[in-house]
């Protein structure tokens, strides 16, 4: 897999389901630097925005195998590398997130939970993997091992490709939307939540915190969200090759409107274990790296669960579409006065409609019911989302 | 925590009223909106300081609480939650700023 001189190759990640090819338009680093898992070593243009890519692990950079500028499939070695202690590194490209690469996933291989679910999340065909594991189970390290392997073929370098634009991210858009309608037999369910007791706790819960410490309704709706899709686990994950695979964490996909047109859905990894203030922390970050074209190539890829919020100004509630593999989205509609029954009285409320979109090949009704329910719990007990 | 203490409404504790001139603070105010908003940065220069300009722009209320935090973390003035509804223009920023959050 690897020379014997530890060397090794780094690819063009995909940075998202819908990205075939993409170009690096300026490194970060040099030949001869020495880097470390997680290093953000380039800016990668996609269709959809320029996004920072990552290091999957330590290294030499030994050269270049891309022009700055140069298009390139996802896939093409774009750097080599050389291990730092000079024995053979893990090597590995980034997670390719093709869900038809993610399809492959079928039977059932020996694998641990954890493998299983980076398997999943990286669109790696288990059944590929060489299991070091007891009884040859594949484990956590054989997945990261097996996701460099031999690189794709590479592709020669396209010369003619448009810088993207608001129409080929349309065209985008419209492709994997027309894919999921077309393959996913939606449910929509919704439910309305009466949000007033969480705005009066955030109110108070805010007078006494410093503006940078403030949270928003927001970050609780998303930190609801992670909660209850960890306890109805029959919505978070992938359907892959005809069947349902669950996560064993929640990641959050924010559906994030770009002023130019378009959207991008960078994800909250494991929302599901932070506490509130972090998930807050997380979307601030998240939000103002989408809008200011800054986002990560690791927030990219492995959601479980898409969340979208329409905001203020936005409609009353939206019947999401699923972005696949995953088989549900969680929309949040803007915030509305209106008249409520409490203990046989009217009286007025702020009401926010939260609204499920689930694949029903991966659930019934029933348990999109209970999730809403378990949501609208969490939204009247906003202590329990600390 | 306690520089930014709301209950004193004059201001006297941190913030200097006066410290910043009204061309400055509207300045300061309409660059943290093309901070946190790049793309709106042409349309900045044609802004009624006296309308809405969280609905006339679509700010969000992310965008909102980044504006309000760039602001308060640069004239050192507090912006608390209560005063959000009637810091709604240019105009009204740049004298609750000037005057040191009253």
């Amino acid at each position: 897999m690897s020379e014997p001189s530890g060397a090794f190759e780094y690819a063009m990640p995909s940075l998202g389901a819908d990205m075939d090819e993409g170009r690096v338009i300026e490194w970060r680093v040099a030949p001869g630097d020495t880097v470390h898992r997680g290093d953000l070593i380039a800016v990668v243009e996609t269709e959809k925005s320029d996004i920072d890519i990552e290091i999957w692990h330590d290294g030499i950079i030994d050269d270049f195998l891309v022009d700055v500028g140069q298009l390139v499939d996802v896939g093409t070695p774009i750097a080599r590398l050389r291990s730092i202690d000079g024995t053979a590194p893990p090597p590995r490209s980034p997670p390719p997130d093709e869900p038809a690469s993610v399809a492959r996933t079928g039977g059932r291989v020996p694998a641990s939970p954890l493998a299983r679910e980076l398997a999943a999340a990286q669109g790696i065909d288990l059944a590929a993997v060489r299991g070091s594991g007891p009884g040859g189970a594949v484990i956590e390290a054989d997945v990261i091992a097996a996701s460099t392997g031999a690189p794709p073929p590479a592709a020669p370098a396209k010369s003619e490709s448009p810088r993207r634009s608001p129409d080929r991210m349309r065209a985008l858009i419209a492709e994997r939307m027309a894919t999921a309608n077309r393959e996913i037999p939606h449910y929509h369910l919704s439910r309305d939540l009466d949000v007033g007791v969480l705005d009066s706790w955030l109110a108070e819960h805010n007078a006494a915190r410093p503006i940078t410490e403030r949270i928003l309704p927001a970050a609780c709706l998303v930190r609801a969200v992670a909660h209850a899709a960890s306890r109805h686990r029959e919505l978070n994950g992938f359907w892959v090759d005809d069947h349902f695979e669950p996560a064993d964490s929640v990641n959050v996909a924010m559906a994030i409107s770009l002023r130019r047109g378009g959207l991008v859905t960078p994800q909250i990894e494991r929302a599901d274990e932070r506490s509130l203030d972090e998930v807050m922390a997380a979307l601030t970050e998240l939000v103002a790296a989408a809008r200011t074209g800054n986002l990560r190539a690791s927030w990219m890829t492995g959601s479980t669960i898409t969340v979208t919020h329409l905001g203020d100004t936005g409609a009353d509630l939206v019947h999401g579409v699923i972005s696949p593999p995953q088989v549900a989205l969680v929309g949040f509609g803007r915030t509305r006065t209106r008249p409520w029954v409490i203990d046989d009285s009217i009286v007025v409320r702020p009401i926010v409609t939260s609204t499920l979109a689930a694949d029903h090949r991966a659930s019934d009704g029933a348990v999109g019911s209970r999730f809403l329910a378990t949501l609208s719990d969490l939204i009247d007990n906003p202590e329990d989302l600390l | 925590m306690t520089d930014h203490d709301e209950t004193t409404p004059t201001g006297s504790a941190t913030t200097v009223p006066g410290t910043h001139q009204h061309t400055d603070l509207v300045t300061m105010v309409l660059s943290a909106i093309a901070d946190v908003a790049p793309e709106l940065e042409p349309e900045l220069a044609d802004l009624d300081h006296d309308v809405d300009f969280w609905m006339e722009l679509q700010l969000d209320s992310m965008d909102h609480l980044a504006v309000m935090t760039r602001l308060s973390e640069q004239t050192g003035v507090d912006i608390a939650e209560r005063d959000y509804p009637r810091l709604t223009t240019v105009a009204s920023l740049r004298d609750f700023l000037a005057a040191g959050g009253t």
